[in-house]
C-alpha cells in the first residue's frame, strides 16, 4: 500500500511507538492512583511526556493538557471562551472540530474567510472582523484539505493587540512546522498525537494558557474529598483514567522526531508536495490546489469524475488517499470546492517521491477508463 | 456491468447492514458514498448486484434500513427504488 493519508492519521508509525505502547499495556498501571512501582512509573510516564511536550512547543509542563484528540482540546478551549450570542472569528479554512462545537454553544461566528493561499487577503479579513468584544479568534495553523499555511503568527499580533483570545488548531502542524505557545501567546493550542507526532490514536495535548472550564468531571486521584474539580492544571481539565499505553506510544513518536528533526520533516513533506503538484499538473483533465505557503497536503479534483469514486478505484490498486469533504465543509465552501469535495494526498516522514509518481501513474491509467465502465464487481 | 448502491448516513449502520445481508447469504461491498449521492456531505451505502437488489431491499428494510437505492451504470447513477 501507497499510503497519502498522513493528514488522518500517520502511517506507519515508528516501531518504538509500537514498542512502548504494547509494553506499557503490559507492565504499567493506572497513574496518580495506586502506591506500587507500576502506577508511580505511569505517573512519570505521563510526566516525562509533558516535559517533552512544554520543550517541544515552549509551553510550560503543568499547562500541557493530555487530551484523547485534537477535537477534544478544541471542545474544552472553544467552550472556555464562548457562549450563546459570543463573537467569535474563524478562519474560512476551519475543520468541523472547530464549526460544529461553536455551532453548538450558539456563539456568533464571524468567517475571515480570505481566498485560498492568499495570506494577505485573510490577515485583511482578521483586521477587519477583530473587533472590540470579540471573545475568541480561532484559527488552524494548517488546512487539512488543502495544505496551506495561515499567517498564524500575524493572526497572534492582531489578537494580542486587541486582547482577544486566541484558539490554534495545530492538527496538521504539530510535528512537522514549529508550534510555539509562547511566541504566539495564544490561549490555547490544541493537536492530535496521532499525526505528526507519531503516537497513536486516542492522544492529544491542548496546551493551556488561559483559565479553562471542565467538560468533564470526575476523578483525578488529587484533592479527592472535594466535590469540584481541582482548580489547577493539568488535574483540571484530565478526569478519569488516561490513555497510558497510547502516552508511552505518543512519548516515543516524539522522541524520535527529535532525533530526525521536525525542520527536515518539514523540508521533505513540502518538496515530496511540490514534486507532486508538478506531476498532477501535468495530467489534462485534474486541477491542482496549490500556493507558495504549503505544508505536505495537496488537493486535487478531475474534471467530470466523481472524487470518492476515483479514491476508491486508486484504493483498489493500493493508493490510499482520502476523498470527499475531508470533515472540513467550509474550508471547501471557501475554495469553492463543496459541490465536488477534492481528493487529498498527504504526505508523512516515511513517504518518498516514489509514492507521488505511482500515484500519477496510475491516476492516469484510471482516467483513461470510462468512469462507469468497471462497476464494483467485488462484493465479498 | 451495473450495480445497485444503498445509501445509508453512517458507517455502523451501513455495516449492520452489510452483516445482515451477508448473513442471509447476500454478498454486499461497503463504500463511502460517491460526492453525487451524498446531499449532507460524506455517507456511506453498500454496492449489491443487481440479481439480489431486491432481496437486499427487503432484508435491509427489516434489518437495517437504507437512506435510498440506486442503480449504477453506464450512464451514472440513478435513483430506483425498490
Amino acid at each position: 500500500m501507497i499510503y497519502l493519508d498522513n493528514g488522518a492519521t500517520s502511517l506507519p508509525k515508528p516501531r518504538s511507538v509500537i514498542d512502548a505502547a504494547a509494553w506499557s499495556i503490559g507492565h504499567l498501571a493506572s497513574p496518580g492512583r495506586g502506591s506500587s512501582g507500576a502506577s508511580e512509573e505511569a505517573e512519570n510516564l505521563l510526566y516525562e511526556l509533558r516535559i517533552a511536550a512544554g520543550k517541544m512547543f515552549s509551553c510550560p509542563p503543568q499547562q500541557v493538557v493530555l487530551t484523547s484528540s485534537a477535537t477534544h482540546g478544541l471542545n474544552i478551549a472553544l467552550k472556555s471562551l464562548a457562549g450563546p450570542g459570543d463573537r467569535v472569528v474563524i478562519s474560512g479554512m476551519e475543520h468541523n472540530a472547530v464549526v460544529r462545537p461553536l455551532f453548538s454553544t450558539g456563539a456568533d461566528v464571524q468567517v475571515a474567510r480570505g481566498h485560498l493561499f492568499d495570506s494577505k487577503k485573510l490577515l485583511e479579513d482578521f483586521d477587519r472582523l477583530l473587533k472590540p468584544g470579540t471573545s475568541a479568534c480561532v484559527v488552524t495553523h494548517v488546512s487539512n484539505v488543502f495544505g496551506w499555511i495561515l499567517p498564524v503568527e500575524e493572526i497572534a499580533v492582531l489578537c494580542r493587540m486587541r486582547g482577544i483570545p486566541l484558539v490554534v488548531d495545530a492538527s496538521q502542524s504539530a510535528g512537522s512546522l514549529e508550534v510555539n505557545m509562547e511566541a504566539l501567546g495564544a490561549a490555547f493550542i490544541a493537536m492530535p498525537g496521532h499525526k505528526g507526532l507519531l503516537g497513536p490514536q486516542g492522544t492529544g495535548f491542548l496546551l493551556c494558557g488561559y483559565p479553562a472550564k471542565t467538560l468533564m468531571e470526575g476523578g483525578t486521584g488529587s484533592l479527592s474529598a472535594q466535590r469540584e474539580m481541582p482548580d489547577f492544571l493539568p488535574d483540571r481539565l484530565e478526569s478519569g483514567t488516561h490513555n497510558v499505553p497510547g502516552a508511552a506510544g505518543l512519548l516515543a513518536g516524539m522522541r524520535y522526531l527529535r532525533s530526525v528533526g521536525i525542520r527536515t520533516v518539514s523540508e521533505k513533506e513540502k518538496e515530496l508536495c511540490e514534486v507532486l503538484v508538478r506531476q498532477l499538473k501535468t495530467i489534462p483533465e485534474v486541477e491542482v490546489f496549490y500556493g507558495e505557503d504549503q505544508a505536505g497536503t495537496v488537493s486535487f479534483r478531475v474534471r467530470n469524475r466523481d472524487c470518492v469514486l476515483l479514491a476508491t478505484r486508486l484504493a483498489e490498486q493500493g493508493i490510499a488517499l482520502r476523498a470527499g469533504l475531508h470533515c472540513a465543509p467550509l474550508a471547501h465552501e471557501t475554495a469553492g470546492t463543496l459541490e465536488t469535495g477534492t481528493i487529498r494526498a498527504s504526505f508523512g516522514p516515511f513517504n518518498t517521491r516514489q509514492d507521488g509518481k505511482e500515484l500519477c501513474r496510475r491516476l492516469e491509467i484510471i482516467l483513461e477508463r470510462p468512469e462507469f465502465e468497471e462497476a464494483v464487481t467485488d462484493c465479498r | 456491468m451495473s450495480m445497485y448502491f444503498f445509501t445509508y448516513r453512517g458507517a455502523t449502520e451501513a455495516r449492520r447492514g452489510a452483516a445482515a445481508l451477508r448473513k442471509s447469504g447476500v454478498p454486499a461491498r461497503i463504500d463511502r458514498s460517491p460526492v453525487q449521492l451524498s446531499k449532507s456531505g460524506c455517507g456511506y451505502g453498500l454496492w449489491v448486484v443487481p440479481q439480489k437488489a431486491e432481496q437486499a431491499a427487503k432484508i435491509l428494510r427489516r434489518e437495517a434500513t437504507y437512506e435510498r437505492s440506486y442503480r449504477m451504470d453506464r450512464g451514472g447513477f440513478r435513483e430506483a427504488p425498490l
